[in-house]
Protein backbone atom coordinates (compact mmCIF):
# COMPACT_ATOMS: atom_id res chain seq x y z
CA UNK A 1 0.00 0.00 0.00
CA UNK A 2 1.38 2.86 -0.87
CA UNK A 3 2.38 5.73 1.93
CA UNK A 4 0.86 8.97 1.80
CA UNK A 5 3.00 11.71 3.33
CA UNK A 6 0.84 14.36 5.15
CA UNK A 7 3.07 17.37 4.23
CA UNK A 8 2.77 16.47 0.78
CA UNK A 9 0.59 18.89 -1.35
CA UNK A 10 -1.38 17.61 -4.14
CA UNK A 11 -2.78 18.91 -6.89
CA UNK A 12 -6.07 18.04 -8.79
CA UNK A 13 -5.35 16.61 -12.78
CA UNK A 14 -6.12 18.97 -15.31
CA UNK A 15 -8.01 16.86 -17.74
CA UNK A 16 -11.35 16.39 -15.27
CA UNK A 17 -14.71 16.11 -15.38
CA UNK A 18 -16.00 16.81 -12.69
CA UNK A 19 -20.16 16.19 -11.96
CA UNK A 20 -22.20 16.74 -8.94
CA UNK A 21 -24.86 14.62 -7.73
CA UNK A 22 -26.71 15.42 -5.05
CA UNK A 23 -24.02 14.78 -2.10
CA UNK A 24 -21.51 13.00 -4.24
CA UNK A 25 -19.25 13.79 -7.06
CA UNK A 26 -18.52 11.36 -10.48
CA UNK A 27 -14.62 12.24 -11.99
CA UNK A 28 -13.94 11.09 -14.97
CA UNK A 29 -10.46 11.49 -16.21
CA UNK A 30 -9.54 12.74 -19.86
CA UNK A 31 -6.38 12.35 -22.17
CA UNK A 32 -5.82 15.58 -24.42
CA UNK A 33 -9.94 15.95 -23.82
CA UNK A 34 -10.76 12.30 -25.21
CA UNK A 35 -11.98 9.75 -22.78
CA UNK A 36 -9.55 6.92 -24.02
CA UNK A 37 -8.52 3.33 -23.13
CA UNK A 38 -6.75 4.42 -20.09
CA UNK A 39 -9.86 6.92 -18.29
CA UNK A 40 -11.28 6.11 -15.45
CA UNK A 41 -14.63 6.94 -13.98
CA UNK A 42 -14.53 7.00 -10.27
CA UNK A 43 -17.38 8.22 -7.96
CA UNK A 44 -16.44 9.77 -4.66
CA UNK A 45 -19.13 9.68 -1.48
CA UNK A 46 -20.30 12.72 0.44
CA UNK A 47 -17.28 12.32 2.78
CA UNK A 48 -14.61 12.07 -0.24
CA UNK A 49 -16.65 15.13 -1.73
CA UNK A 50 -15.70 17.34 1.27
CA UNK A 51 -12.09 16.34 1.35
CA UNK A 52 -12.10 16.85 -2.46
CA UNK A 53 -13.36 20.07 -1.92
CA UNK A 54 -10.67 20.88 0.16
CA UNK A 55 -8.18 20.05 -2.08
CA UNK A 56 -5.86 22.53 -3.69
CA UNK A 57 -2.19 23.18 -4.70
CA UNK A 58 -1.43 25.23 -1.85
CA UNK A 59 -2.02 23.38 1.52
CA UNK A 60 -0.72 19.87 2.85
CA UNK A 61 -3.31 17.64 3.64
CA UNK A 62 -1.74 17.94 7.52
CA UNK A 63 -3.58 21.31 6.96
CA UNK A 64 -6.69 19.62 5.36
CA UNK A 65 -6.92 17.57 8.13
CA UNK A 66 -6.89 20.24 10.84
CA UNK A 67 -9.02 22.28 9.20
CA UNK A 68 -11.77 19.09 8.45
CA UNK A 69 -11.21 18.04 12.25
CA UNK A 70 -12.12 21.93 13.15
CA UNK A 71 -15.28 21.93 11.24
CA UNK A 72 -16.34 18.61 11.98
CA UNK A 73 -17.29 16.70 15.38
CA UNK A 74 -15.24 13.11 14.06
CA UNK A 75 -11.80 12.64 15.63
CA UNK A 76 -8.46 13.77 13.46
CA UNK A 77 -7.90 9.87 13.41
CA UNK A 78 -11.01 8.88 11.60
CA UNK A 79 -10.34 11.68 9.36
CA UNK A 80 -6.58 11.07 8.53
CA UNK A 81 -7.73 7.70 7.57
CA UNK A 82 -10.48 8.93 5.11
CA UNK A 83 -8.21 11.40 3.76
CA UNK A 84 -5.15 8.90 3.21
CA UNK A 85 -7.83 6.45 1.59
CA UNK A 86 -9.16 8.58 -0.85
CA UNK A 87 -5.62 10.39 -1.89
CA UNK A 88 -4.35 6.89 -2.86
CA UNK A 89 -7.31 5.81 -4.71
CA UNK A 90 -7.06 9.44 -6.24
CA UNK A 91 -3.62 8.92 -6.78
CA UNK A 92 -3.92 5.65 -8.42
CA UNK A 93 -6.73 6.76 -10.93
CA UNK A 94 -4.62 9.99 -11.92
CA UNK A 95 -7.06 12.38 -10.27
CA UNK A 96 -4.50 14.20 -8.69
CA UNK A 97 -0.78 14.46 -8.55
CA UNK A 98 1.93 15.46 -6.17
CA UNK A 99 3.17 18.53 -5.84
CA UNK A 100 7.08 19.31 -6.45
CA UNK B 1 -21.81 -3.24 -53.42
CA UNK B 2 -24.23 -6.83 -53.75
CA UNK B 3 -27.10 -8.36 -51.87
CA UNK B 4 -24.03 -9.75 -49.42
CA UNK B 5 -22.37 -6.82 -48.98
CA UNK B 6 -23.70 -6.44 -45.47
CA UNK B 7 -25.82 -8.53 -43.37
CA UNK B 8 -28.87 -9.27 -44.71
CA UNK B 9 -30.01 -7.58 -40.88
CA UNK B 10 -30.02 -3.97 -42.95
CA UNK B 11 -32.82 -4.52 -44.68
CA UNK B 12 -35.30 -3.96 -41.69
CA UNK B 13 -33.82 -0.30 -41.54
CA UNK B 14 -34.48 0.46 -45.18
CA UNK B 15 -35.39 3.49 -45.61
CA UNK B 16 -37.06 5.60 -49.14
CA UNK B 17 -34.54 8.24 -49.16
CA UNK B 18 -32.48 10.97 -47.13
CA UNK B 19 -33.77 11.83 -44.11
CA UNK B 20 -33.25 15.06 -41.94
CA UNK B 21 -30.57 14.40 -40.34
CA UNK B 22 -27.86 12.42 -42.53
CA UNK B 23 -24.30 10.82 -42.37
CA UNK B 24 -22.73 9.85 -45.42
CA UNK B 25 -20.42 6.74 -45.51
CA UNK B 26 -18.38 6.25 -48.59
CA UNK B 27 -16.72 2.70 -49.60
CA UNK B 28 -13.35 2.71 -51.43
CA UNK B 29 -11.50 -0.83 -52.53
CA UNK B 30 -8.33 1.32 -52.39
CA UNK B 31 -5.47 1.82 -49.71
CA UNK B 32 -6.19 5.14 -47.29
CA UNK B 33 -4.40 8.08 -48.40
CA UNK B 34 -1.24 9.21 -46.43
CA UNK B 35 -3.28 10.45 -43.40
CA UNK B 36 -0.84 13.51 -42.91
CA UNK B 37 -1.24 15.14 -45.96
CA UNK B 38 -5.01 15.06 -45.79
CA UNK B 39 -5.72 15.61 -41.60
CA UNK B 40 -4.70 19.01 -40.05
CA UNK B 41 -3.50 18.53 -37.00
CA UNK B 42 -1.34 15.62 -35.00
CA UNK B 43 -2.94 12.83 -35.03
CA UNK B 44 -3.39 10.99 -31.41
CA UNK B 45 -3.80 7.68 -30.83
CA UNK B 46 -6.61 6.40 -28.19
CA UNK B 47 -6.47 2.78 -28.58
CA UNK B 48 -3.79 0.18 -30.05
CA UNK B 49 -5.33 -3.75 -29.20
CA UNK B 50 -4.09 -5.54 -32.05
CA UNK B 51 -7.61 -5.28 -33.31
CA UNK B 52 -8.68 -2.31 -33.81
CA UNK B 53 -6.48 1.59 -34.04
CA UNK B 54 -8.49 4.57 -33.22
CA UNK B 55 -6.46 7.80 -33.89
CA UNK B 56 -7.95 11.41 -33.67
CA UNK B 57 -6.65 14.82 -34.70
CA UNK B 58 -8.11 18.54 -34.97
CA UNK B 59 -10.59 17.77 -38.33
CA UNK B 60 -10.96 13.85 -37.97
CA UNK B 61 -11.70 10.93 -36.46
CA UNK B 62 -9.80 7.33 -38.00
CA UNK B 63 -11.10 4.01 -36.84
CA UNK B 64 -8.74 1.15 -38.43
CA UNK B 65 -9.72 -2.21 -37.85
CA UNK B 66 -8.09 -5.55 -39.07
CA UNK B 67 -11.54 -8.17 -39.51
CA UNK B 68 -9.96 -11.61 -39.33
CA UNK B 69 -12.61 -13.05 -36.50
CA UNK B 70 -15.96 -11.59 -38.05
CA UNK B 71 -15.75 -11.51 -41.79
CA UNK B 72 -16.03 -14.58 -44.42
CA UNK B 73 -13.21 -12.58 -46.23
CA UNK B 74 -10.87 -11.23 -43.84
CA UNK B 75 -10.35 -7.42 -44.67
CA UNK B 76 -8.54 -4.21 -43.36
CA UNK B 77 -10.55 -1.14 -43.14
CA UNK B 78 -9.34 2.50 -42.72
CA UNK B 79 -12.53 4.79 -41.67
CA UNK B 80 -11.65 8.93 -42.05
CA UNK B 81 -14.45 10.39 -40.36
CA UNK B 82 -14.82 14.33 -40.25
CA UNK B 83 -15.04 15.52 -36.59
CA UNK B 84 -18.83 15.33 -36.59
CA UNK B 85 -19.44 12.01 -38.07
CA UNK B 86 -21.03 12.86 -40.51
CA UNK B 87 -19.29 12.10 -43.78
CA UNK B 88 -17.37 9.14 -43.57
CA UNK B 89 -14.52 7.66 -46.28
CA UNK B 90 -14.26 3.65 -45.42
CA UNK B 91 -10.79 2.02 -47.62
CA UNK B 92 -11.20 -1.68 -47.56
CA UNK B 93 -7.58 -3.81 -48.14
CA UNK B 94 -6.50 -6.59 -49.09
CA UNK B 95 -9.98 -7.64 -50.87
CA UNK B 96 -10.73 -7.04 -54.53
CA UNK B 97 -14.21 -6.52 -56.20
CA UNK B 98 -15.77 -9.73 -55.91
CA UNK B 99 -14.78 -10.56 -52.19
CA UNK B 100 -16.28 -6.89 -51.31
CA UNK B 101 -19.44 -8.59 -52.86
CA UNK B 102 -19.87 -11.26 -50.01
CA UNK B 103 -18.58 -9.73 -47.07
CA UNK B 104 -21.52 -9.65 -45.21
CA UNK B 105 -20.27 -6.84 -43.12
CA UNK B 106 -22.25 -6.43 -39.59
CA UNK B 107 -21.54 -2.21 -39.88
CA UNK B 108 -21.95 0.21 -42.46
CA UNK B 109 -18.70 1.38 -42.03
CA UNK B 110 -17.10 -2.11 -42.16
CA UNK B 111 -16.07 -2.12 -38.52
CA UNK B 112 -16.93 -4.64 -36.23
CA UNK B 113 -19.74 -2.86 -34.99
CA UNK B 114 -21.24 0.43 -35.79
CA UNK B 115 -21.75 1.39 -31.69
CA UNK B 116 -18.69 4.09 -31.98
CA UNK B 117 -20.29 5.90 -34.95
CA UNK B 118 -23.46 5.62 -32.94
CA UNK B 119 -22.10 6.73 -29.79
CA UNK B 120 -20.47 9.26 -31.46
CA UNK B 121 -23.81 11.05 -33.23
CA UNK B 122 -25.57 10.05 -29.91
CA UNK B 123 -23.54 12.28 -27.74
CA UNK B 124 -24.14 15.45 -30.17
CA UNK B 125 -28.34 14.32 -30.66
CA UNK B 126 -29.58 14.16 -26.82
CA UNK B 127 -28.86 10.27 -26.61
CA UNK B 128 -26.46 7.41 -25.39
CA UNK B 129 -26.17 3.74 -25.97
CA UNK B 130 -27.48 2.13 -22.94
CA UNK B 131 -26.42 -1.67 -22.40
CA UNK B 132 -29.81 -3.66 -21.51
CA UNK B 133 -32.36 -6.03 -23.24
CA UNK B 134 -35.57 -4.06 -24.26
CA UNK B 135 -38.61 -5.27 -24.26
CA UNK B 136 -42.79 -3.87 -24.99
CA UNK B 137 -45.04 -5.59 -22.98
CA UNK B 138 -48.61 -4.25 -22.69
CA UNK B 139 -48.18 -0.77 -24.19
CA UNK B 140 -45.13 -0.47 -21.87
CA UNK B 141 -41.44 0.20 -22.69
CA UNK B 142 -38.91 -1.70 -20.19
CA UNK B 143 -34.89 -2.36 -20.10
CA UNK B 144 -33.55 -4.77 -17.99
CA UNK B 145 -29.59 -4.46 -17.16
CA UNK B 146 -27.00 -5.81 -15.15
CA UNK B 147 -23.38 -7.43 -14.98
CA UNK B 148 -22.43 -9.62 -17.75
CA UNK B 149 -24.48 -12.95 -16.78
CA UNK B 150 -27.31 -11.50 -14.40
CA UNK B 151 -29.68 -12.83 -16.51
CA UNK B 152 -30.88 -10.12 -19.01
CA UNK B 153 -31.69 -12.63 -22.02
CA UNK B 154 -33.23 -14.88 -19.22
CA UNK B 155 -35.67 -12.16 -17.99
CA UNK B 156 -36.29 -10.40 -21.40
CA UNK B 157 -37.02 -14.32 -22.73
CA UNK B 158 -39.69 -14.81 -19.89
CA UNK B 159 -41.22 -11.75 -20.88
CA UNK B 160 -41.43 -12.79 -24.39
CA UNK B 161 -43.50 -16.05 -23.27
CA UNK B 162 -46.47 -13.79 -21.09
CA UNK B 163 -46.60 -11.66 -24.45
CA UNK B 164 -43.82 -9.19 -24.74
CA UNK B 165 -42.06 -8.26 -27.94
CA UNK B 166 -38.08 -7.97 -27.78
CA UNK B 167 -36.66 -5.47 -29.77
CA UNK B 168 -32.87 -5.49 -28.26
CA UNK B 169 -31.24 -7.57 -26.82
CA UNK B 170 -27.53 -5.56 -26.28
CA UNK B 171 -26.76 -1.98 -27.23
CA UNK B 172 -30.34 0.21 -27.14
CA UNK B 173 -30.31 3.61 -28.40
CA UNK B 174 -31.98 6.12 -25.59
CA UNK B 175 -32.65 9.81 -26.82
CA UNK B 176 -34.43 12.66 -24.91
CA UNK B 177 -37.18 13.56 -26.30
CA UNK B 178 -39.26 16.49 -24.63
CA UNK B 179 -39.57 15.64 -21.06
CA UNK B 180 -38.85 11.79 -21.53
CA UNK B 181 -36.90 9.09 -22.71
CA UNK B 182 -37.00 7.05 -25.65
CA UNK B 183 -35.37 3.63 -26.54
CA UNK B 184 -35.08 2.46 -29.91
CA UNK B 185 -33.80 -1.12 -31.34
CA UNK B 186 -30.65 -0.78 -33.70
CA UNK B 187 -28.26 -3.10 -36.19
CA UNK B 188 -25.43 -2.64 -33.46
CA UNK B 189 -25.47 -6.27 -32.00
CA UNK B 190 -26.49 -9.98 -33.25
CA UNK B 191 -29.74 -11.07 -32.92
CA UNK B 192 -31.26 -8.15 -35.24
CA UNK B 193 -35.35 -9.04 -36.02
CA UNK B 194 -37.87 -7.18 -37.77
CA UNK B 195 -38.97 -6.54 -34.13
CA UNK B 196 -35.57 -4.25 -33.84
CA UNK B 197 -37.51 -1.53 -35.36
CA UNK B 198 -38.89 0.09 -32.70
CA UNK B 199 -39.44 2.98 -30.58
CA UNK B 200 -40.78 3.65 -27.75
CA UNK B 201 -41.47 5.68 -24.61
CA UNK B 202 -39.48 4.35 -21.67
CA UNK B 203 -41.46 3.19 -18.63
CA UNK B 204 -39.02 1.30 -16.61
CA UNK B 205 -36.01 0.40 -16.04
CA UNK B 206 -34.83 -2.75 -14.02
CA UNK B 207 -31.46 -3.40 -12.46
CA UNK B 208 -31.11 -7.83 -12.45
CA UNK B 209 -29.53 -10.06 -10.76
CA UNK B 210 -30.60 -13.59 -10.38
CA UNK B 211 -31.24 -14.96 -6.89
CA UNK B 212 -33.47 -17.27 -4.54
CA UNK B 213 -35.91 -15.10 -4.02
CA UNK B 214 -38.55 -12.61 -6.45
CA UNK B 215 -38.48 -9.44 -5.61
CA UNK B 216 -38.85 -5.91 -7.51
CA UNK B 217 -37.67 -3.05 -5.57
CA UNK B 218 -37.71 1.27 -6.09
CA UNK B 219 -34.54 2.53 -6.57
CA UNK B 220 -35.13 5.90 -5.64
CA UNK B 221 -32.26 7.43 -4.17
CA UNK B 222 -30.91 9.49 -7.32
CA UNK B 223 -26.85 9.11 -6.26
CA UNK B 224 -27.64 5.16 -6.90
CA UNK B 225 -29.19 5.55 -10.11
CA UNK B 226 -26.81 7.72 -11.36
CA UNK B 227 -24.23 5.28 -10.86
CA UNK B 228 -25.65 2.29 -11.60
CA UNK B 229 -27.00 4.19 -15.31
CA UNK B 230 -23.33 5.10 -15.58
CA UNK B 231 -22.30 1.51 -15.36
CA UNK B 232 -24.62 0.15 -17.91
CA UNK B 233 -24.14 3.13 -20.56
CA UNK B 234 -21.40 2.63 -23.25
CA UNK B 235 -18.55 5.03 -23.50
CA UNK B 236 -16.47 5.42 -26.48
CA UNK B 237 -14.18 7.73 -26.50
CA UNK B 238 -16.18 10.92 -25.99
CA UNK B 239 -14.97 14.80 -26.36
CA UNK B 240 -15.08 16.91 -23.02
CA UNK B 241 -18.27 18.96 -24.08
CA UNK B 242 -19.84 15.67 -25.27
CA UNK B 243 -18.95 13.97 -21.75
CA UNK B 244 -20.50 17.39 -20.17
CA UNK B 245 -23.83 17.24 -21.86
CA UNK B 246 -24.28 13.43 -21.68
CA UNK B 247 -23.46 13.71 -17.99
CA UNK B 248 -26.35 16.40 -17.82
CA UNK B 249 -28.72 14.12 -19.90
CA UNK B 250 -27.78 11.24 -17.44
CA UNK B 251 -29.29 13.62 -15.03
CA UNK B 252 -32.34 14.47 -16.39
CA UNK B 253 -32.69 10.32 -17.34
CA UNK B 254 -32.24 9.03 -14.05
CA UNK B 255 -34.68 12.18 -12.52
CA UNK B 256 -36.94 11.18 -14.94
CA UNK B 257 -37.47 7.13 -15.32
CA UNK B 258 -38.40 5.05 -12.70
CA UNK B 259 -35.48 2.11 -11.87
CA UNK B 260 -36.29 -0.76 -10.09
CA UNK B 261 -34.17 -3.35 -8.44
CA UNK B 262 -35.07 -6.81 -9.96
CA UNK B 263 -34.43 -10.07 -8.43
CA UNK B 264 -35.67 -13.47 -9.43
CA UNK B 265 -35.13 -17.11 -9.89
CA UNK B 266 -36.04 -19.40 -12.75
CA UNK B 267 -39.63 -20.15 -11.65
CA UNK B 268 -42.22 -17.88 -13.32
CA UNK B 269 -43.31 -15.93 -10.21
CA UNK B 270 -41.47 -13.17 -11.50
CA UNK B 271 -43.69 -12.84 -13.81
CA UNK B 272 -47.22 -12.10 -11.29
CA UNK B 273 -44.17 -9.39 -9.88
CA UNK B 274 -43.44 -7.60 -13.43
CA UNK B 275 -47.56 -7.52 -14.49
CA UNK B 276 -48.80 -5.67 -11.35
CA UNK B 277 -45.12 -3.29 -11.65
CA UNK B 278 -45.83 -3.06 -15.25
CA UNK B 279 -49.82 -2.26 -14.79
CA UNK B 280 -48.41 0.65 -12.09
CA UNK B 281 -46.00 2.39 -14.29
Amino acid sequence: MQEVNLLSIFRKADDLIVKEIEDELLIITMNDGITDINSSIYTINSTGKIIWEKLNDSISLETIIVNLASEYDVSREKIEKDVKKLIRELLEKGMILEKE
Amino acid sequence: MTENTLEPKFKFFEVEGPGEDNVVIRHFMTDPPVLEDRLQGDLKLVLDDGIWKIKISDSACVYEYLSEEFAPVPYSVTNIFNRDHSLADVYFGRINAQDYGRLSLPSLTGLGTDQILMSKLLADRNGFLFHSNGVSLENKTVLFTGKSGAGKSTISGMMKNIGGKIFCDDRIIIQKNGLDFTASGSWIHPGVTSDSVFTGKIDAVFFIEQSQDNEITPITKITRKYEKAMKAMVKNFLLSDQWTSTLELMDAFVKRVPFYSLKFNLTNEINNLMAKTIQSL
